[in-house]
């Protein structure tokens, strides 16, 4: 008789390991639903299907509500019996207002209850057509219905309602057991499908918003450049007529006027600079900057601009020079490399009081690098990072020294344009600067190439 | 009407679940119940008779669980089936 019992206690507990493994079963069955699609329609369509199938279910239907929790809508509905194909358009029945519809579903969804029902009407009137709910009324199968809400976070995403050719009370054990994690599987993939086609709306908007975006900024890259165009000129003739005016051509001037025009002359200097600026940034940004890229020899370029602003420096008191090392070629656009020089010589020199700017040369093996080095005002953390940035100006200096904020924006895009890179380096305020860039050494049979 | 041999499917995959092969051995036994080499259930004779004697067939070697597994195997079905072809046990 031991031996007997032992066997049917085995049996019992081979039984519940048998009922754990069709649950887990199951559940994998759901995830690789969940898994395979993103959409949500489709999702809630195979989730209905494989639960009627897995267990019989005479009928299955799967609905969600929106963000808002304004609407309910059933997105799908299975019936095994349905030989009009009713069912299957559940994705197209009309949304119920949680808040003027009271049937069953709208009260499972408000109340966040499970509720088990006689009769499908109650359920599915109005959304349902009165074709589907006659003929599942019809269905003698069909004995009760559970519905469950969906809830996550203390909010009902929608709502699975699960028809049953039996009383409630006759579940099985095996049905019993798969509920709560089913339920739980199910909300998490209604919510993943949520997220997911909120995310594809988004991204619909995003692109709409960054298209318009880029028409704009396409507009203002024209109009700036038209507008800098038309400044020119009138800007040319001015700042010559100033220069005649006080080089005495109408006449001797007082010292009073001269200190004046020579205000004048200054102001139009810069706003010549700012406009021929900003007709390079356009150019730049609206791609019409030609940048040649050929084998350079870096070194003469440095040494030219270094011997053009060499009167510059010594006018001021400091110190310009030039490593006089040999380089080996660059791939490079010796006019863009030349601008790029002589910003930075020139912002160096404006930035510096005492001391000087020295131009060192450094062969990396990919690489030449060129650091403009000064002993001026030096610049904090903070600056560094922005100062490649369009109008972004080092605050130490902005408030005392004119300048247009594009210069270094300027020198970035070129730079780049030509393959290299550009940064600039301090050890703090008042330790002096540099700023370095880098270009990529000529490979031995050089090449010609254009870029924009 | 339900046929016996769905059930009878039905109870046999339910308890090779628990049991192994062992399930379609000891189905084999019962009088009137064959599976044909495709596995398919052929009944000779009562359906009602075959299916009550299956279940006795499992509860004789492992006791009343056995019996409680047969009517949850057929739970979903049994509405479908017409009363006078259900045995007593499973209803």
């Amino acid at each position: 008789m031991a031996h007997e019992n032992i066997n049917f206690d085995l049996y019992a507990r081979n039984a519940e390991l048998a009922v754990r493994n069709k649950t887990l079963s199951l559940l994998h069955k759901l995830d690789e639903v969940t898994l395979s699609t993103l959409s949500t329609r489709e999702m809630t369509e195979r989730i209905a299907t494989t639960l009627a199938k897995e267990f019989d279910y005479p009928f299955v239907a799967l609905g969600m509500c929106d963000a808002a929790q304004k609407y309910f809508q059933w997105l799908a509905a299975s019936c095994p019996r349905d030989e009009s194909k009713l069912c299957a358009q559940a994705s197209s029945w009309p949304k119920l207002s949680l808040t003027k519809v009271r049937n069953a579903a709208t009260k499972s969804i408000r109340t966040h209850r499970r509720l088990e029902l006689r009769t499908l009407s109650e359920l599915l009137t109005p959304a349902a057509p009165d074709d589907l709910i006659q003929l599942l009324s019809a269905d003698e199968q069909l004995k009760s219905i559970l519905v469950f809400p969906l809830v996550a976070k203390s909010e009902c995403l929608g709502l699975l309602a699960i028809g049953l050719n039996r009383g409630v009370e006759s579940l099985t054990k095996y049905e019993q057991e798969t509920f709560s994690p089913m339920l739980g599987l199910v909300t998490v993939a209604l919510q993943k499908a949520e997220i997911y086609s909120s995310l594809v709306e988004a991204t619909a908007n995003l692109k709409v918003v960054n298209k318009r975006l880029k028409e704009l900024d396409a507009v203002k890259t024209e109009f700036v450049s038209i507008a800098s165009h038309q400044l020119r000129t009138p800007l040319a003739a001015i700042r010559g007529y100033v220069d005649l005016i006080k080089d005495g051509t109408y006449g001797q001037i007082t010292p009073p006027q001269t200190e004046v025009v020579g205000k004048v002359h200054d102001s139009v200097e810069a706003l010549i600079e700012l406009v021929g600026q900003l007709l390079n940034v356009s150019r730049i940004e609206s791609g019409k900057t030609n940048v040649e890229i050929t084998t350079i020899d870096l070194a003469s370029v440095c040494t030219e601009v270094s011997n053009f602003l060499g009167v510059k420096a010594s006018e001021r008191g400091l110190s310009l020079s030039c490593d006089d090392t040999r380089l080996p070629p660059v791939f490079g656009d010796a006019s863009k490399v030349r601008e790029v020089m002589m910003n930075l010589v020139e912002n160096a020199l404006k930035y510096t009081d005492k001391g000087g700017v020295k131009i060192i040369y450094t062969e990396e093996p990919k690489f030449v690098r060129i650091d403009v080095v000064d002993t001026g005002f030096g610049l904090t953390k903070a600056s560094i990072e922005k100062l490649f940035q369009k109008f972004s100006r080092a605050e130490a200096t902005a408030a005392d020294y004119p300048g247009t904020g594009l210069g270094l924006y300027v020198c970035k895009r070129l730079v780049e344009a030509m393959g290299g890179e550009i940064w600039a380096e301090s050890p703090g305020l008042g330790k002096g600067s540099s700023f370095c860039f880098r270009l990529p050494k000529a490979a031995k049979a050089s090449k010609k190439s254009k870029a924009k | 009407m339900m046929a016996a041999a769905l059930l009878i499917e039905r109870i046999i995959k339910e308890q090779e679940l628990i049991i192994g092969p062992l399930a379609w051995r000891e189905a084999k036994k019962v009088k009137g119940l064959a599976v044909t080499s495709s596995g398919a259930i052929k009944v000779a004779g009562s359906g009602k008779k075959v299916l009550g004697d299956l279940v006795g067939q499992y509860e004789k070697l492992f006791g009343p669980a056995s019996r409680d597994v047969c009517r949850e195997a057929v739970k979903a079905l049994i509405p479908q089936a017409s009363k006078n072809d259900i045995p007593e046990v499973l209803r």
